[in-house]
């Protein structure tokens, strides 16, 4: 390898929204974003895929040449030049008016002419470079851009590099999956890898900066000169459009129940973690709750509604129950079918649980080369499926690890418009601004944006089939429903071992929870829990009486100041791991509770998302109950023995 | 091709972007440029950007930029009337928001409770007619597009961390090393050597510290005197009581008798910006800047001013204060040192802003003749500097101000008042010396914002896996601190130490279990106060790798 090729992306800073970030509308009392305050700078994934670039060159290969290249606004040339500075040997920018307003697809497509370009401008046509980048940017956070490069250039994409280890000239990827961790080596250059976070920060050298200020040259292309087709760039490229931006409502702050006894502070939390009382106002669902109906006309797409069904180890991951009860709700509204795409080795059996929850039919792919997930041949066993027995007019995929790399592929090969991490979909119809109906019984896509400080309905466009991901534990599964008939299509879809260019080598297989980010369930300890013995004690004790309660993995997690007194244990610690916070982990776990924690923003801003706070305080004016929904005054010594107490004797169950 | 050494060559390094450095910059660039066009003048900042660092009141004079940028004023003038002419469409460049914001009522008034509030007569030598409110930040943000505008090169984002000399003379700095607990990523320092080094890196200049030291630059003159200021800028409506082009002084109240600072009120365009200023030889080791700010924020009448505001930004920052009889020697061989690092500011109106800038282009002179005469010798630097310090009447100012801030210092200090003019050099010793176990016990008021909120308004990020910048040489020490400092029957709940109570932004705590003192350096505000004062002298605070507040428009 001779060349790595980084794609960097300039950001607004979302960690750090300046208090007049937020522009107040006197008419209704809301709050925007303006953008134009918040900072500009390069998205922290894509400077660890940068970083990782300079430590292969460091670690294997001192002539490797690195080049960094971005689309965006002609600012984005202080980034790039930041680049240059850190240690970059080219930089190229692709800007133009037409590539604005461009979706994951028509990015991906100038990005990928922008590559060739590079290749045949900046390198020696041999092919033998490498793409990095971050797993996903932080505004939009949709993870399918370097997914789709890599199926606009036909090379193949490793996602979710977490590290690498160098093997006599080459080099291997260890790549975090929902069920372990695989190392892989691509066979064949080129090839795109996508980081997640996993490296320390590189910083600027004096001497380049001033060279890269002075007087490097960077390229600077429009769509001319990458040959890119107009009807594939900007807008006119894109197969999504945004046509609504909004505020999300805030959270509700000041109604925290103070329950008056251990115990039914215990029962209040069960209650709400099962979902059997909501306890902060969550945004209600407005669009499910209006009813939809066709009225006899026709809906623009046609075909029935279809989810993937994802399965590991013969069983189905609860995603797909979820995303077929909302398949289900979908389809009723436009009177068609659902339909359930499953794809592995053995799978016959788990049919069944599917018609359970009410799919009409389900296409069963199998093949012994689907026996473990793998990124090429599980897209082609899709795409054959929708050939053969689709195109459906919506798919609905998990927005696991999986789904966030299958879906992006799918939808790259099938020309479909795809939106990522949806928390609201329903149908309606789309109206201009003068309210006439253009479209009918379409599919809103609602997700959340920058951070989570903006909410867009999103609807698909020029497209045979409207796909969306959505995250798990977003929708709630219905129950099974035993008397449910439902045909099975299987088929043998054509697949061969060469159709891929990365060897696996090794897998290994442990419940990955992706951290405390990822956790449901997050138990976090502050300074008023006082020396380490307490925060050790008191947080296993806590963690594993929740756990076994909910039957769930819980994390743990601290304050800064917790950390700063080294409260903490030493995994803990280390480079701040478990840290919540502004300069620590953002977190959304379906329950938080916090102990011991005052509350300042700086660690409230890491917890925004959660679903159900818990605060226990000694201190009855801490802000902390000021942002929780149950609230306990009083020391943590005597309150959690107390709960451990009444978790473990199924009290209030 | 990329040769690294060839850019770490310059002609004159500048070590700080704030006022008094880019001046300098400015000023001595296009002086070269009749002589020597190709001679580079490079700034470095340790901000990410221009601006980001500096904090002021602020009260602006002028009239410094008129030699420093003839034709500005006319320029901002005309694109002012044009302004108004077209009324008051689209966003006015900075310069014309300058004059915009001219005062036009100034009143000093004596607050001698939390309720009440007296007006006082402006003496004649505090008085800002003329004078316009600025934030330093856009100013320091404009003076840096000017330089580049003029061919200055402009590097914010790196710290500088030491001095390089050889036979007597500065020839260059070193820059604070990245990573460096990481050996798989150590990045060497990087030296930069330079023909003259500036040293403008402002109050308490960790540079021009060691360059005193080094240099015994301070021999047989007082040491500086401190005090911080803390303030708040507030985003209020139009109808606003306190109007635009408006400052107001206060003192008396939230700070108890025999206590050198006050408070002030200055309206910037359309913000309002709350500050508090108190001397860091404050005899109570429990009086806390932050919470003395909060507390004029509560006082009746202020709180009717920011009533329905929103605060957007908040800061700390020290003055230095000891005046004339505190300066140290101003050059060395390939050196000069300009601004707030000397100490040029006029403690009768507590201004130093254009002195700053009039420093800065004296030393721009100075820098011109040095290269000229290809001599960078202590000697004509210093002949070239100082008459241009006293044809820009820097010096005369300092010398009429010389004992104003001393004589709060002694006890029968407030008689002597009307004589410091007259009067001979007042001994005083560092600020610390007059800390005493004594306690005022000032409550933070019920609803006001805490430390950590301050440390948000500030927008102050530190690498969290980077060192602490700040160091306790002696951790032991603080035991006894605690012990001399803390009433025991307090509690230990809320320890009060010296430097517990001066951080506006919460990065000391005691740890009672440990018995050590905890840093959170993430919070720092770059201010120093706390080593200020730190009475047993072993606070050691340091120029961090990277990091610090992010102010817009403190
Ligand atoms: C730039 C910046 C970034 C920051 N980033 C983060 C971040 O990412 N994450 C973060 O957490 N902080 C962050 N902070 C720090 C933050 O401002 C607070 O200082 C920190 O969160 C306080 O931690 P704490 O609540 O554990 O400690 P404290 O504020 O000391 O609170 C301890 C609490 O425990 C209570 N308590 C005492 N005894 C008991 C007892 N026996 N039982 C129960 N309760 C008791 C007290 O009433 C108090 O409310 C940041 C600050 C800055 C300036
Ligand atoms: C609260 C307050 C109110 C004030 N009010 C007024 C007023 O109303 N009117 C007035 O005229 N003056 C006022 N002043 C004083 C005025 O702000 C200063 O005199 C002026 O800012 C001095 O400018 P300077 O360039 O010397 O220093 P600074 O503005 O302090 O700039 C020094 C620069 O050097 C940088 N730096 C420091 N060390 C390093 C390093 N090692 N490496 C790289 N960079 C470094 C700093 O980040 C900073 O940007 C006030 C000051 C304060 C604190
Ligand atoms: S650092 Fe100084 S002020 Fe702080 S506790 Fe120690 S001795 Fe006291
Ligand atoms: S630690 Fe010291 S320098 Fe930093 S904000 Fe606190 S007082 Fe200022």
């Amino acid at each position: 390898m001779k060349y790595i090729v980084v794609c960097e992306k300039v950001v607004p800073n979302v960690a750090n929204i300046p208090p007049n970030g937020w522009k107040e509308n006197p008419k209704t009392g809301e709050y925007t974003l303006d953008r134009s305050v918040l900072d500009n700078e390069p998205d922290p994934l894509a400077r660890q895929a940068f970083y990782a670039a300079l430590n292969v060159r460091d670690r294997l290969n001192k002539d490797i040449k690195i080049i960094t290249i971005t689309m965006g606004p002609p600012m984005a040339e202080e980034i790039l030049r930041d680049s240059i500075a850190v240690g970059a040997d080219e930089a190229v920018l692709l800007t133009s008016k037409n590539f604005a307003g461009a979706d994951t697809r028509a990015t991906a497509y100038a990005l990928a002419q922008g590559i060739r370009k590079t290749e045949e401008v900046l390198m020696d046509g041999a092919g033998e470079y490498m793409i990095f980048a971050g797993k996903e940017a932080v505004d939009g956070d949709t993870a399918q851009v370097p997914i789709q490069i890599a199926k606009e250039l036909g090379v193949e994409c490793i996602a979710y590099a977490g590290g690498y280890s160098v093997n006599g000239n080459s080099l291997l990827f260890h790549r975090m999956t929902e069920y372990g961790r695989e190392t892989v080596s691509p066979l064949k250059t080129p090839c795109l890898v996508t980081f997640i976070s996993h490296t320390h920060a590189r910083f600027r050298n004096f001497a380049r900066t001033r060279w890269s200020q002075r007087e490097k040259e960077i390229y600077v292309w429009g769509p001319d000169e990458i040959g890119a087709k107009a009807e594939r760039i900007g807008g006119r490229g894109s197969r999504t459009q945004v046509y609504n931006i909004f505020t999300p409502p805030k959270k509700e702050t000041a109604n925290c129940i103070f329950p008056k006894s251990i115990e039914s502070a215990v029962d209040l939390i069960e209650q709400a973690y099962s979902g059997k009382i909501k306890l902060s106002k969550a945004e209600e669902e407005k669009g499910e709750l209006q009813k939809y109906t066709l009225n006899g006309r026709e809906s623009e797409y046609r075909g029935d509604v279809w989810i993937y069904a994802e399965q590991y180890n013969g069983k189905l991951h609860p995603v797909s129950f979820e995303l077929l009860t909302k398949a289900r709700e979908l389809a009723d509204t436009l009177g068609v079918k659902t339909g359930a795409v499953l794809t592995g080795k053995n799978i016959d059996p788990l049919a069944k649980d599917l018609i359970d929850r009410r799919a009409d039919k389900v296409y069963l792919a199998a093949h012994d080369l689907l026996d473990e997930f793998h990124p090429t041949h599980y897209t082609n066993a899709v795409v054959q499926t929708i050939d053969k027995y689709g195109p459906p007019q919506i798919l609905l995929v998990g927005a696991t690890p999986l789904g966030r790399e299958l879906a992006p592929a799918v939808s790259y090969i099938k020309d479909a418009g795809l939106t990522a991490d949806c928390t609201h979909l329903y149908i309606e119809d789309y109206k201009n601004r003068k309210g006439e109906v253009k479209k009918t019984g379409i599919l809103v896509q609602r997700r959340t944006a920058l951070g989570g400080n903006i909410m867009a309905d999103i609807m698909t466009k020029d497209s045979v089939m409207q796909m969306a991901t959505v995250r798990p534990g977003v929708i709630k599964a219905c129950s099974p429903h035993l008397d449910w008939k439902g045909e099975v299509e299987k088929f043998s879809p054509k697949l061969l071992p060469d159709d891929t260019k990365i060897k696996v080598l090794s897998r290994e297989h442990f419940t990955n929870t992706g951290g405390i980010e990822q956790a449901k369930i997050v138990v976090a300890g502050g300074m008023g829990l006082k020396n380490s013995n307490n925060f050790t004690n008191l947080l296993a004790d806590l963690s594993e009486a929740v756990s076994n309660r909910f039957q769930e993995k819980v994390e743990v997690g601290a304050s800064r100041r917790a950390i700063e007194f080294k409260l903490v244990s030493t995994t803990c610690q280390q480079d701040r791991g478990c840290q919540i916070g502004q300069s620590g982990k953002s977190i959304r776990p379906k329950l938080y509770i916090a102990i011991g924690i005052s509350g300042a923003v700086q660690h409230t801003e890491g917890v925004k998302n959660s679903e159900i706070i818990v605060a226990i305080n000694n201190k009855e004016e801490a802000p902390i109950f000021q942002f929780a929904d149950i609230g306990l005054v009083g020391r943590a010594e005597e309150i959690i023995p107390q709960m451990v107490k009444c978790l473990n004797n199924g009290m209030g169950g | 091709m990329f040769n690294e050494n060839k850019y770490r060559e310059m002609d004159v390094l500048v070590i700080g972007g704030g006022p008094a450095g880019l001046a300098t910059a400015i000023h001595a660039k296009e002086r070269l440029n009749e002589v020597a066009p190709e001679a580079s003048v490079v700034v470095v900042e340790k901000a990410e950007d221009l601006g980001r660092h500096n904090l002021s009141g602020a009260v602006f004079r002028s009239e410094c930029l008129d030699e420093l940028l003839p034709g500005w004023r006319d320029e901002a003038q005309s694109e002012l009337d044009e302004f108004a002419a077209t009324g008051g469409k689209g966003k006015l460049s900075f310069p014309a928001e300058l004059l915009a914001n001219k005062i036009e009522k100034e009143d000093l008034y004596v607050l001698p409770s939390e309720k009440m509030r007296i007006k006082a007569p402006v003496p004649p030598e505090m008085s800002h007619e003329n004078d316009h409110t600025v934030s330093i930040s856009k100013l320091v943000k404009w003076l840096g597009s000017v330089a580049k505008s003029k061919g200055v090169e402009v590097y914010p984002g790196f710290s500088v961390e030491g001095i390089a000399s050889t036979d007597g003379a500065v020839k260059g700095v070193t820059l604070a090393n990245r990573n460096r607990d990481r050996d798989d990523l150590f990045e060497p320092k990087e030296l930069l050597s330079a023909k003259v080094t500036v040293f403008a890196d402002g109050a308490r200049g960790p540079l021009t510290e060691q360059l005193i030291k080094r240099y015994n630059l301070r021999g047989g003159k007082n040491p500086q005197m401190y005090s911080v200021g803390v303030k708040k800028v507030f985003e209020v409506s139009s109808d606003n009581p306190f109007g635009r082009n408006r400052i107001a002084h206060m003192i008396g109240y939230p700070l108890p008798m025999g206590v050198f600072g006050g408070g002030f009120i200055y309206s910037v365009s359309n913000r309002i910006h709350v500050g508090l200023v108190m001397g860091a030889d404050a005899k109570y080791c429990d009086l806390d800047p932050q919470v003395e700010l909060e507390r004029l924020l509560s006082h009746d009448w202020v709180a009717g001013l920011i009533k329905g505001g929103r605060a957007i930004a908040s800061g700390s920052r020290i003055i230095p204060e000891g005046g004339f009889y505190s300066f140290p020697d101003q050059t060395v061989n390939g050196g000069i040192i300009v601004g707030d690092a000397v100490g040029f500011v006029d403690m009768r109106k507590i201004m130093g802003l254009h002195y700053a800038v009039l420093s800065g282009i004296s030393a721009g002179e100075a820098i011109f003749y040095s290269t000229k005469s290809g001599d960078y010798s202590k000697k004509t630097l210093k002949d070239y500097y100082l008459p241009n310090l006293e044809t820009r009447k820097v010096m005369e100012d300092m010398r009429k101000a010389r004992n104003y801030r001393q004589v709060f210092q002694k006890s029968f200090g407030p008689m002597l008042f009307p004589l410091h003019r007259i009067l001979p050099k007042i001994k005083v010793s560092e600020d610390h010396h007059y800390i005493s176990e004594k306690k005022i016990n000032h409550k933070r008021p019920a609803d006001a914002t805490d430390k950590a909120t301050l440390a948000l308004l500030s927008g102050t990020m530190h690498p969290e896996e980077q060192d602490s910048h700040i160091r306790i040489l002696n951790p032991d020490i603080c035991r006894k601190c605690v012990a001399k400092y803390h009433d025991a029957d307090a509690g230990m709940e809320s320890v009060v130490t010296p430097c517990i109570k001066a951080c506006p932004a919460e990065v000391y705590a005691w740890n009672s279990d440990e018995e050590r003192i905890v840093i959170s350096p993430g919070n720092c505000q770059h201010c120093q106060f706390c080593a200020i004062r730190c009475p047993l002298e072993v606070l050691e605070w340091s120029v961090p790798e990277s990091g610090g507040p992010k102010h817009k428009e403190c």
